[in-house]
């Protein structure tokens, strides 16, 4: 079915660059790819691979990019605010506004993102309860451990029911029960024609819920398709091996015994 | 009630692009935000809903001082610069201060970037808040000078000096902007939260300096009969632009030389406002996008030199016991060089020593001569102030912003954490409080002459001696282990007094022991002695006692 819809999502060499000093950094180098609507992409990748800033510059919080993107039939550099009404982004351990409470805080965004007053407060109630921070409704963000933070957060990013989620490491620091709860969100939000980008570099919970995924290093990517597809490319057949075979860190038993012998000796 | 403000204004914010409501939302939830920080200046971390009324009082309190004084002079032109210098003084100051970590919270990059608001809806937002927040800063300032305005001058002239006042707020804005961008673009993020800690520090002196020493200065000089001549350059002297305007007003003088600096004073703050908006703000934002970058993805690896390593190791040798003394004074040494907390709370106490010296030696007229001086005893004052250092090295080691990384200390196999406690004290003592009391006996021994000496080594076992009982007494904590919400203010209040009865005590035994002949020298090994066996009870102290 998927096949013969439009792409949601079209990248065309996408280059990005940081400048550090006279450095120039460039982190992207040359990203192509097209996303249909109902997938959920894993986008995987060694630390510095260049994931979060994919996420970033589709998100519209890097505007300075090479190359071109269109999300949802709409040119990201001249529709970014349309664009950003029918999105969400779920980031890692991101900033909050502290002294502000949960209530408070979605309130805001919700009101930012256009929706009414009453659909907001409805929402919030209904998701602090669902996510067990009901209790914690008025108290202020700086006193909440990284896990009811993350759980704000990914209420943040959907409270709009937005029509692609790019989420970046969504689950760090959830405990085991909100974990299986948000993986079965996506899998359902999937099932419903949502569109998920799911940037991570863990591989099992990647490996469980992704239809379609892509690897990248060093701003390339280096591969692209389901599990099976992968899974039959790599020597032992698990996305980990295939995942150092293609971004060139094996030999990983072999360091760990010269580490040991570091300590040892 | 933010939006009825703005309401008036929705038909130019819409015209600029923005939109409307959404700039209500963000400005509501920003001034929501600011009612709940606390000032650097009161330096506790308590949260509050209030904070912006307690900053009115705080800023109106600090207006009436300078209100009171002008009251006093009968010349306009005098008072009104004395009281513009000061009010732009002060909101560049407070908005460096005060304002910067929100001015330049990257947090906005990440929670507003990714939201349908486009780019001038975020530029207009942050006007408007910087705009609030001068205005509110500025008035409160200026509460008592616009009162007695009214009552002196009348209702127009109260209008006038709100005009100008506002003017002032805004070319100081540009003054400011231009500060920031000059820093942004030469040091990374973390240098410049550095460079603001001392302005910090600056500000905390220059309040407690300036409301003791300026009484004085005034007694001093008969500031009410101080005229101010007008030459080529007053031109260039914003004060002097909005005080001309006045006194133009208030005495009815129109002449050419007033109606220049009324056009200044109009002209210049405006079209300033015009560059900032048109050109120093989209850099600055640009600017700040850089610095989050820097900030957060491509962090500036800030490379600490290991210059100074060997002397700190060998001073470690020097003064230190057993390896784990010795470790914990090496990293309070490094430690509390950057940690911008500690730094901020403890580095004003430096500046109070000198005011306080200078309050105490000159208290009036004519005790400001050195010979008068030399005759006195006030030597004890010099010795006795440096307690301001000693004390808060000490209360302020236990507390850190990155509390969360003491759980090594539980960790690891450390039998006694006396001596972690210790190695510590000794660190703080020899690399701030040794330097202070040294230089503060050099300039006693150049004004009373080489016969004080035993007097500041007998302080300066006194001192130590006080602190480290203080630093025990109150339960011991572990160094940079303490959250420093939790430092209460009732509790800095006792040991505030404790400190004062302390520093005047010992300082009644040092003057009782100065009368007697011989006890001075007496004293010193017997105090030393003390002080050793005090050091040595440190080591007595166990787990149960730590307070985590």
């Amino acid at each position: 079915m998927q096949e013969n819809q439009n792409p949601v999502i079209t990248i065309q060499n996408l280059e990005k660059s940081y400048q550090n000093g006279r450095v120039e950094n460039k982190v992207l180098k040359g990203i192509n790819l097209e996303i249909k609507p109902g997938q959920i992409i894993g986008y995987i990748g060694p630390n510095g691979a260049g994931k979060s800033t994919t996420v970033k510059v589709l998100c519209g919080l890097l505007t300075d990019f090479e190359g071109d993107i269109c999300i949802l039939g709409m040119n990201l550099r001249e529709d970014a605010t349309e664009i950003k009404r029918k999105i969400g982004y779920i980031p890692e351990n991101a900033a909050l506004y502290e002294t502000l409470t949960p209530r408070e805080y979605l309130q805001f965004v919700g009101e930012l993102q256009g929706m009414e007053l009453n659909d907001i407060n409805n929402k919030t109630e209904k998701l602090l309860d669902l996510f067990e921070m009901k209790a914690h409704a008025d108290e202020r963000l700086n006193s909440f451990s990284k896990g009811m933070r993350q759980k704000i957060l990914i209420i943040s990013g959907l409270i709009h029911n937005p029509d692609i989620i790019f989420m970046d490491e969504p689950l760090s620091g959830l405990d085991a029960n909100s974990v299986i709860i948000v993986k079965e969100i996506l899998t359902q939000l999937a099932k419903e024609g949502k569109t998920i980008f799911y940037s991570s570099h863990i591989m099992d919970v990647v490996e469980k819920i992704s239809d379609r995924i892509i690897l990248i290093d060093q701003g390339n990517v280096v591969a692209d398709g389901s599990f099976e597809e992968l899974n039959s490319k790599a020597s032992t057949g698990s996305l980990e091996s295939l995942f150092t075979e293609l971004t060139g860190t094996s030999g990983h038993s072999k360091k760990a015994e010269e580490i040991i012998n570091v300590f040892e000796n | 009630m933010v939006r009825s403000i703005l309401f008036l204004f929705k038909p130019l914010i819409n015209a600029m692009g923005a939109d409307f409501n959404q700039v209500c939302i963000i400005l509501s939830a920003k001034l929501k935000m600011d009612n709940r920080r606390s000032m650097s200046m009161s330096q506790k971390g308590k949260d509050s809903n209030h904070q912006l009324l307690l900053q009115t009082f705080i800023y109106g309190f600090l207006g009436l001082l300078i209100g009171l004084l002008i009251l006093t002079i009968p010349n306009p032109l005098v008072s009104y610069t004395i009281f513009f210098s000061y009010i732009m003084v002060m909101i560049a100051m407070l908005m460096i201060s005060e304002f910067t970590n929100v001015l330049m919270d990257t947090r906005d990059n990440s929670i507003l970037m990714p939201r349908p608001i486009n780019s001038r809806t975020i530029v207009l937002a942050k006007i408007l808040h910087i705009a609030f927040y001068m205005l509110h800063m500025s008035l409160s300032l200026s509460l008592f000078v616009i009162v007695t305005t009214l009552i002196n001058h009348g209702f127009v002239a109260m209008l006038v000096l709100l005009l100008l006042i506002i003017l002032a707020a805004l070319f100081t804005l540009f003054l400011t902007n231009i500060f920031y961008l000059g820093l942004i673009n030469v040091v990374n993020g973390q240098k410049l939260k550095d460079i603001i800690v001392y302005f910090q520090v600056a500000m905390a002196i220059l309040f407690m300096g300036g409301y003791q020493i300026m009484p004085r200065m005034m007694d001093m000089y008969d500031i009410s009969n101080i005229q101010i001549p007008i030459h080529w350059w007053s031109y260039l002297v914003p004060p002097l632009w909005m005080s001309n305007s006045m006194e133009a007003f208030i005495n009815s003088v129109y002449d050419s030389s007033h109606l220049i600096f009324f056009a200044y004073a109009l002209l210049v703050p405006v079209l300033s406002l015009i560059f900032v908006i048109k050109v120093l703000a989209p850099k600055f934002n640009k600017a700040l996008a850089q610095l989050d970058v820097a900030g957060s993805k491509e962090k500036k690896v800030v490379k600490e030199k290991n210059k100074g390593k060997g002397f700190v190791s060998r001073l470690s040798r020097l003064f230190t016991k057993n390896r784990v003394e010795s470790t914990a004074f090496n990293m309070v040494w490094l430690m509390s060089g950057r940690e911008r907390k500690f730094k901020q709370t403890v580095f004003p106490s430096f500046g109070y020593i000198f005011i306080f010296i200078l309050i105490f030696s000159f208290q009036s007229k004519d005790a400001f001569n050195l010979e008068t001086l030399v005759e006195s005893n006030k030597y004890l004052w010099f010795i006795y102030t440096t307690i301001f250092v000693s004390f808060s090295i000490t209360q302020q080691l236990g507390y850190s912003d990155q509390n969360k990384s003491s759980w090594f200390y539980q960790i690891l196999p450390i039998e006694r954490p006396s001596e972690v406690l210790l190695g510590a004290f000794k660190s703080v003592m020899i690399k701030y409080y040794v330097p202070i009391y040294l230089i503060v006996s050099t300039a006693a021994i150049a004004i009373w002459g080489l016969p004080v000496i035993d007097d500041l080594v007998l302080g300066f076992l006194l001192v130590s001696i006080v602190s480290s009982l203080m630093q025990s007494w109150s339960e011991p904590i572990l160094p940079f282990t303490k959250e420093r919400l939790t430092q209460d203010a009732g509790g800095n209040f006792a040991k505030g007094m404790l400190l004062m009865i302390s520093a005047f005590g010992i300082g009644l035994l040092h003057y009782g022991l100065s009368l007697l002949p011989y006890a001075v020298p007496i004293a010193i090994p017997i105090l030393a002695v003390i002080l050793y066996f005090r050091l040595r009870s440190f080591r007595k102290l166990t787990w149960a006692k730590i307070k985590n």
